[in-house]
């Protein structure tokens, strides 16, 4: 199957994406988790706070569908 | 003498001035067939990847095409090919009119223009004479005035393409026009012309041509021109031109609205074909050898501005700078028709960009401190006409609406890429594929970015399932083999392809002009193989793999048509990227979007082949190996 | 009642339909950490006239906090941030009663600092003392003003446990974060005032539009997108009772 993953802040260039300035298209098996995804696409989850989708909070547990466009954000934590 | 063809090519160093006469390579006929067949094969062979398409080593080539002027009805066009610095891959555009002809009946079947004059010139040719003369009068001239003055100044019987100040100054979707109203407009041409400060070229020739089998041809045209004379798709042709389709596609929910916002307009009726006739009309215009007439001469009255005269409002310049521009009169239409015309921008890129930039404009991104204290505002013309006036001269922020819009987005940036209405730097055509999922597959894999020539299927969609995304690919790979073969042989599509003229007759009177003896599946073998060593050479240049230049801005899937008929549909990107899948998979590339060596060298492009995979582009083989014919046959609803 | 110099003094946000300024004045909020964010936060939240600010920091001004901890100034440095803090906001509003605590938030303290208050902000710059505010902000059952800037990105969110989602159905507190992070001043100034906002309408009794919720400014497009956060049922800090 065939998901989204967009990025945020300093993970866009991690991600690389191939689809529009945000956006990269990952082929993945069905049943992986986020986190499992993104370790597939040599990225590692601990540089992912959380996710999310349709405007709402997905953890890194979070298992997709196909077709899911997913947001990641870095973790934020200055002040 | 050569069959079809006028036996000289020229090859003009605009550094040196050194004009060179060869004979017409034939062979590169007969493989090529003329046309962007040729020049996309030269500027493959010739042009350095690395070379700036505004820079001397790019090469500027006009060709007149194999069948153009060889006593066929609408035999007219002109091609001219260069990598488009718009798209940084091949490009090419043509036109109708007389200059193909003419520059054939000089005795030149193709001039290749190479480096850059000091000063500017305009090429002189009558006959026997070529020369390269001084153009410094007429540098900063508009395109319609400077046709006219050389007009003027040489003779009413010359035939001039000319470029105007949008392409002396480096806009990259300028555009060449001629005959006061036909334009060669996309992928840039014109600004490959002025960047070899290369104002015009006036042509004037009296011989004949040359057909293997003149009794034959005439035998078979005039049964043709009988046949289509009392065809009814001559009637809307003759009274409207292609502004017929205005309408059509706003009743159809195609036609693009504030910048692809939406895809029905309210105030149709006040910028449609019908306007058109009503209030704009003067005469109707033909091309060489063809009596549809579908060009319209006519005026834009406007109070307080002076009356204007051109060729137009055709179909696309009527959306996208109608009601993609949100405007309410079709005398507004018509003038900034006129605008672009006159400063030389091609119309269809210019609607595009003035819409991105008025949606810019509308949501702040833009404001009028850098619009030189006026505003850009949907409907209003007087907005535009500054904002041109802008981009032609690249003042201000006009510079960077002057690169098109994917390069203006990446300069105002703040998400507007999601609304820059463009693939590979091109802008779309007049029609939106958020319900036309052909439409929107066929502006993702043209070789010249998001133009609609190279396959229009909105009535496959319409006939096959207008959300429906299965299947669609082989049909699109069908017609960017068949519909660009008017381009290679420089003849009219309206004519021989919107007649019910079918391509068994066409391919008659190709034979019975060359002597070739070809059928209809080898010149789709020809064009097929042109459409490959095009993508082979944007791969190359570009650097990446093919997949990544294919996609649409992210308007096509994140927003759903607001209102109309098609109100609420759209596709996904999941539904984009199985038709992607679908279109490499029916054309022999790998998921890359990557063409593969089983299928360049099934096509003879070798070569081409070694050299994707020096880059490390080189499409990975398939189980199952490339399917033996790629493409389905298809007969669309012609109109 | 107003006095007549809070009347003038207020006079500008008292034209406000519905502006209740003696909310304000009766309110306790605590502010934990004066750097950028605390500084943008506790500077409008005392022009705005919130009655007591107490404020948490146990740092001294350093040259490289001035590019966004707008509190203070060159002459501030070496000082302690609580010292140089109140007499900035007294000087902008002596009507403010500001409370001093020149401490670092740890487990001990956290809860001692947050007793009594209406609302705790955030203006942390480290996730470990975030995850200690956000719990002992929920078993006082006090709402957490979330604000976190890094780069161009910023975070801003009003968590009210049990009722909404905390910190810690967010994130967890197992993920990469560096040493240095890098920020501009714009940044934790844009957040602050956020945060600010939401305050000043929850003190005032309206619905803060960050309940429940997690707003992500980025300020390279000038995009802020707003996101659902749903209760974690297995959030260590606020799915046990």
């Amino acid at each position: 199957m065939v998901i989204y993953l967009k990025a945020g802040g300093e993970l866009r260039a991690k991600l690389k994406p191939d689809v529009d300035h945000y956006t990269r298209r990952v082929e993945t098996e069905v049943g992986k988790s986020l986190a499992e995804i993104l370790t597939g696409i040599g990225i590692n989850p601990s540089f992912v706070a959380f996710a999310f989708k349709n405007g709402t909070l997905k953890r890194l547990d979070h298992i997709p569908s196909d077709g899911d466009i997913i947001t990641l954000q870095p973790p934020v934590s200055g002040g | 003498m050569p069959n079809g063809l006028a036996g000289t090519t020229l090859r003009i160093n605009l550094s040196t001035g050194e004009i060179r006469r060869l004979p017409t390579d034939e062979a590169l006929y007969r493989r090529w067939h003329g046309g962007r067949g040729i020049t996309a094969k030269i500027i493959y062979d010739e042009v350095p990847r690395d070379a700036d398409p505004l820079g001397p080593e790019n090469l500027f080539i006009v060709n007149a095409g194999i069948m153009s002027g060889c006593y066929i009805p609408a035999g007219s066009k002109v091609e001219f090919g260069a990598v488009s610095p718009l798209t940084n891959g091949p490009g090419d555009s043509n036109m109708g009119g007389h200059f193909g002809p003419a520059l054939k009946f000089a005795g030149y079947d193709m001039i290749i223009f190479e480096g850059v004059s000091a000063k500017p010139v305009y090429l002189f040719v009558d006959n026997e004479v070529v020369e390269l003369r001084d153009a410094s009068g007429y540098w900063g001239m508009k395109s319609l005035d400077c046709e006219k003055r050389l007009k003027e100044d040489l003779g009413e019987d010359f035939e001039i393409v000319t470029i105007g100040p949008a392409g002396e100054n480096g806009v990259l979707f300028s555009c060449i026009t001629h005959d006061f109203g036909r334009q060669a407009g996309r992928t840039g041409q014109g600004a490959v012309m002025g960047s070899k400060r290369l104002k015009a070229i006036t042509v004037r020739g009296n011989k004949s041509l040359h057909v293997k089998d003149l009794e034959s041809l005439r035998k078979q045209v005039t049964e043709i021109i009988l046949r289509t004379q009392k065809h009814p798709n001559m009637v809307p042709w003759q009274k409207y031109g292609t502004a017929f389709f205005i309408r059509w596609s706003n009743d159809n929910a195609v036609i693009p609205a504030y910048n692809f916002q939406t895809t029905f307009y309210e105030d149709i009726d006040k910028i449609d074909g019908d306007q058109l006739v009503e209030k704009c009309l003067i005469t109707h215009k033909a091309c060489f050898g063809c009596w549809m007439n579908c060009g319209k001469f006519t005026k834009a009255v406007i109070p307080g501005k002076p009356e204007v005269h051109l060729e137009g409002p055709e179909y696309e310049t009527g959306s996208l700078c109608g009601a993609n521009l949100g405007m309410k009169d079709i005398n507004h239409v018509a003038y900034i028709n006129w605008l672009l015309d006159n400063l030389g921008m091609d119309s269809m890129s210019g609607g595009g960009v003035i819409a991105f930039a008025m949606e810019c404009f509308e949501r702040g991104l833009i404001n009028p401190s850098d619009l030189e204290g006026h505003t850009l505002k949907w409907g209003s013309v007087d907005d535009v006409e500054h904002f041109l006036e802008m981009v032609a001269h690249r003042r201000g922020i006009g510079d960077w609406f002057a690169g098109g819009t994917k390069r203006a987005a990446a300069k105002i940036g703040r998400g507007s890429e999601k609304f820059a209405m463009q693939v590979k730097g091109q802008e779309m055509s007049g029609y939106d594929g958020r319900w036309a999922p052909g439409m929107l597959l066929s502006y993702m894999t043209a070789d010249i970015g998001a133009h609609h020539n190279r396959s229009w299927t909105i009535t496959v969609d319409m006939a096959e399932g207008r959300e429906k995304v299965e299947d669609r690919a082989k049909i699109v790979v069908y017609l960017q083999h068949i519909r660009p073969l008017f381009d290679t042989w420089c003849i009219c599509r309206l004519f021989w392809g919107e007649l019910d003229i079918t391509p068994e007759e066409i391919v008659e009177s190709l034979n019975h002009i060359t002597g070739w003896g070809v059928d209809v599946d080898e010149v789709l073998r020809t064009s097929e193989m042109i459409w490959n060593l095009n993508r082979c050479h944007y791969i190359e240049r570009n650097r990446q793999n093919g997949r990544a230049f294919d996609y649409p801005p992210a308007r096509a899937w994140e927003d759903k048509i607001p209102s109309g008929p098609g109100k609420g549909k759209g596709l996904s990107l999941l539904q984009i990227d199985q038709m992607l899948d679908e279109y490499y998979a029916a054309r022999g590339w790998d998921k890359n979007g990557n063409p593969t060596r089983e299928l360049l060298e099934d096509l003879g492009l070798g070569p081409a082949a070694s050299n994707l995979e020096e880059l490390g582009f080189l499409g990975k083989p398939s189980p199952g190996g490339i399917p033996p014919v790629r493409g389905e046959k298809y007969k669309p609803k012609a109109f | 009642m107003l006095r007549d110099d809070e009347k003038e003094r207020y006079g500008r946000q008292l034209l406000i339909s519905g502006w209740d300024q003696e909310k304000l004045a009766g309110a306790r909020v605590v502010i934990v950490g004066l750097g950028g964010l605390g500084s943008a936060s506790a500077l409008y939240l005392s022009a705005a006239g919130v009655g007591k600010l107490r404020i948490c920091d146990g740092d001294k001004v350093e040259r490289s906090d001035l590019n966004r901890q707008i509190l203070y100034s060159e002459s501030s440095l070496g000082l302690p941030k609580v010292e140089e803090a109140s007499r900035r906001i007294v000087g902008l509003n002596p009507l403010v009663s500001v409370e001093k605590h020149d401490v670092f938030l740890d487990r001990e303290n956290a809860a001692g600092l947050i007793a009594g208050c209406q609302v705790v902000v955030d203006g942390l710059d480290n996730l470990e003392s975030r995850f200690i505010l956000n719990e002992e902000a929920f078993k006082q059952r006090i709402p957490f003003v979330y604000g976190a800037v890094q780069g161009w990105q910023g975070y801003a969110g009003f968590f009210h446990p049990p009722r909404t989602a905390c910190l810690a159905c967010l994130m967890r507190p197992d993920f990469h974060t560096r040493d240095r992070i890098p920020v501009s001043g714009v940044m934790p100034g844009t957040i602050g005032l956020i945060q600010a906002n939401e305050i000043i309408k929850w003190l005032m009794g309206m619905p803060p539009s960050l309940l429940g919720r997690l707003l992500i400014y980025d300020g390279t497009d000038l995009s802020f997108e707003t996101i659902r956060l749903e209760k974690d049922p297995d959030c260590p800090v606020c799915s046990k009772p």
